[in-house]
């Protein structure tokens, strides 16, 4: 096992006496992809950004190559983890191939000629060559997420943290997305992301970590995690889970009430 | 650039960042040549080059007349370069308070800045002139212009976003409150700049003098030089607080840095002129027009662009309808008025307004 990138201990975060996260531990490891899923207000997004040092927790803390992450310096972070949040509103015109450039922002000592290389590999990656003359705010949304995700590879750092990632992605380009994310990791990077859709998970999350009420109430291997009673638990919704018929992963079918 | 709701395959075709600075600073040239010559005393373009040359200690055989000389070197080249300055500081702090405040409406004057400008720059002059000298109003302006920029700035940002209707109202509040406080003091002061109400409202150049050039020059000049510096930032900025902060942008410090320099230069160029409206609204939207919407280019050119237009209206606002001078603000409000009206329906088009 490789040893953790990121990690939290025993994380939590309030406003006022709303508790939105509590006492969470969780690492994110070189070279897999952590799932992280859950019902809506169990705290994932809040959990995210805090292992982003964008958000400070409360209680606990998040250490980042061991030392806690709110030390390091902005431009440190940028070069090591970059943050896909949930969408991106830009009231100005700007083109796709600005909007993926910016990714590029914390790469100062970077040639232009290598600035070109990761931008032309991100909008390949992201599927949106084909865009990069348009006015960002002229996309669709499903658009505009895949230039978001272009930016953030752009970043070209060793740890990505993915706020629904796919939420406004036709099929194609949901798939394209992991398996994008797939390879990085087997170059070593870490990914976290926040993923609505189950099957989503299970297809692609080396491990998953289920969350409720702010609480992971079960981190694991993907096919150990993803199991009917525990899902209908938290969803509070019966679910069943069974194996997919092509492939080696387990297969989420939510059940009428 | 075309409409992008009309066409939602809008792409644009930009002009190189060096035509763009070239073509704008030909425009400065032209007019800083056409505002000395032109006017009650005419003065003819050999001339205006001879008593600069003359003043430059460059002996010369061109014709001009003691009173060509008086008039250009001591009237109008003061009144041209403080216009430059001021034109200036109020183009690069509308471009940058668009970067912070993620909008392309936010402008000095209608965010309530210059009026608190004015009443901190009327304030500072009446009760400290004694004690400070000239300097009081450059630095009374900044301080009502910070006090104004911070009100509106913790008002107006809610959860990462500026919440347009909040710095809309804040700001016809802090001017109306300014706009009384100068107006009032307009009334009790004995100095002509600080008597004439119509300069706090609708700014003026007559009272330009050497004096005032120079203390306003250097906060103009260090904002129009290190505003342009955060051009890339401001850019990454637009995409939102979160997305800043994850590409390395201490986001807090970016704004609160952006926005003090902006201030200041608004500061003093309010202390010298009064408030001039729409210029940090117009120039930069222009530029964006012509060359998109990268800072790195529209702060700079905003201040140069600034410094042209204030410059050629001001010639407009003593020239057409002379001898009558026409408040230059008035000049400025007729062109960014239909300008504002225009950007609100684009943006309410675009966005779906404001609820």
């Amino acid at each position: 096992m490789s040893p953790p990138l990121l990690e939290a201990r025993r994380v939590g975060y309030r406003i006022g006496d709303a508790v939105l996260v509590d006492g969470v531990d969780l690492e994110v490891r070189s070279g897999e992809i952590l799932g992280i899923v859950g019902p809506n207000g169990a705290g994932k997004s809040t959990l995210v950004r805090m292992l982003a040092g964008e958000t400070a927790p409360s209680e606990g803390q998040v250490l980042l190559d061991g030392e806690p992450i709110g030390g390091y310096r902005p431009h440190d972070l940028a070069v090591r983890r970059a943050l896909l949040p949930q969408s991106t509103v830009l009231q100005f015109a700007f083109r796709v191939l600005d909007v993926v450039m910016m990714g590029r922002y914390p790469h100062r000592e970077a040639t232009p000629a290598d600035d070109a290389i990761s931008v032309e590999t991100a909008m390949e990656r992201g599927d949106i060559g084909h865009l990069r003359e348009r006015l960002y705010p002229t996309l669709s949304g499903g658009e505009q997420a895949r230039v978001s995700f272009a930016r953030v590879l752009a970043q070209e750092t060793p740890i990505l943290l993915l706020d629904e990632p796919s939420a406004s992605l036709d099929v194609r380009h949901q798939e394209l997305v992991m398996a994008v994310l797939r390879t990085l990791t087997g170059s070593g990077a870490a990914v976290a992301a926040v993923l609505h859709d189950l099957n989503l998970a299970a297809r692609h999350a080396d491990r998953v970590a289920v969350m409720s009420g702010g609480r992971i109430v079960e981190v694991g291997l993907t096919a150990e995690v993803l199991r009917s009673d525990l899902l209908s638990e938290v969803y509070r919704h019966p679910v069943a889970v069974v194996p997919h018929p092509h492939l080696d992963c387990p297969l989420v079918l939510p059940l009428r009430s | 650039m075309s409409d992008p709701a009309a066409s939602p395959g809008a792409r644009r075709r930009a002009v190189r960042p060096p035509m763009v600075i070239a073509g704008l600073m030909a425009i400065l040239a032209g007019g800083i040549l056409a505002s000395l010559a032109l006017g009650a005393v005419s003065i003819p373009p050999s001339s205006v080059i001879g008593i600069l040359l003359e003043h430059a200690g460059v002996p010369n055989g061109i014709d001009f007349t003691t009173q060509q000389d008086a008039v250009m070197w001591g009237i109008r080249l003061p009144r041209i370069l403080l216009g430059g300055l001021v034109g200036a500081g109020l183009g690069v702090a509308g471009a940058s308070y668009q970067a912070i405040f993620r909008n392309p409406l936010a402008d000095p004057q209608l965010i309530g800045v210059s009026s608190g400008a004015a009443l901190g720059s009327a304030l500072t002059i009446l009760l400290l002139g004694g004690a400070m000298g000239a300097l009081a109003g450059p630095l009374g302006g900044l301080a009502g212009g910070l006090a104004a920029g911070a009100l509106v700035y913790t008002l107006a940002r809610h959860g990462g976003r500026t919440e347009v209707v909040t710095l809309i109202l804040a700001g016809i509040a802090i001017a109306a409150v300014g706009t009384a406080g100068a107006g009032f003091i307009s009334l009790v002061a004995d100095e002509p700049r600080l008597k004439s109400e119509l300069f706090w409202v609708l700014g003026s150049l007559t009272f330009s003098t050497w004096r005032l050039v120079w203390f306003t020059f250097p906060f103009v000049v260090a904002a129009s030089i290190i505003l342009p510096i955060y051009g890339g930032a401001m850019n990454v900025s637009l995409l939102g607080d979160s997305e800043a902060r994850s590409l390395g942008i201490d986001v807090e410090r970016f704004r609160i840095a952006v926005l003090a320099l902006a201030t200041m230069a608004v500061g003093a160029a309010v202390a010298a002129a009064g408030v001039i409206g729409f210029v940090g609204l117009l120039v930069p939207h222009a530029i964006r027009r012509v060359a998109g919407p990268d800072n790195r280019l529209v702060v700079p050119g905003s201040a140069i662009g600034g410094a042209a237009l204030v410059i050629l209206v001001d010639l407009a606002a003593r020239t057409v309808a002379s001898p009558t001078e026409i408040p230059v603000g008035l000049l400025t409000a007729v062109l960014g008025g239909p300008v504002f009206l225009w950007l609100v329906g684009k943006t309410r088009r675009e966005h779906g307004g404001w609820g």
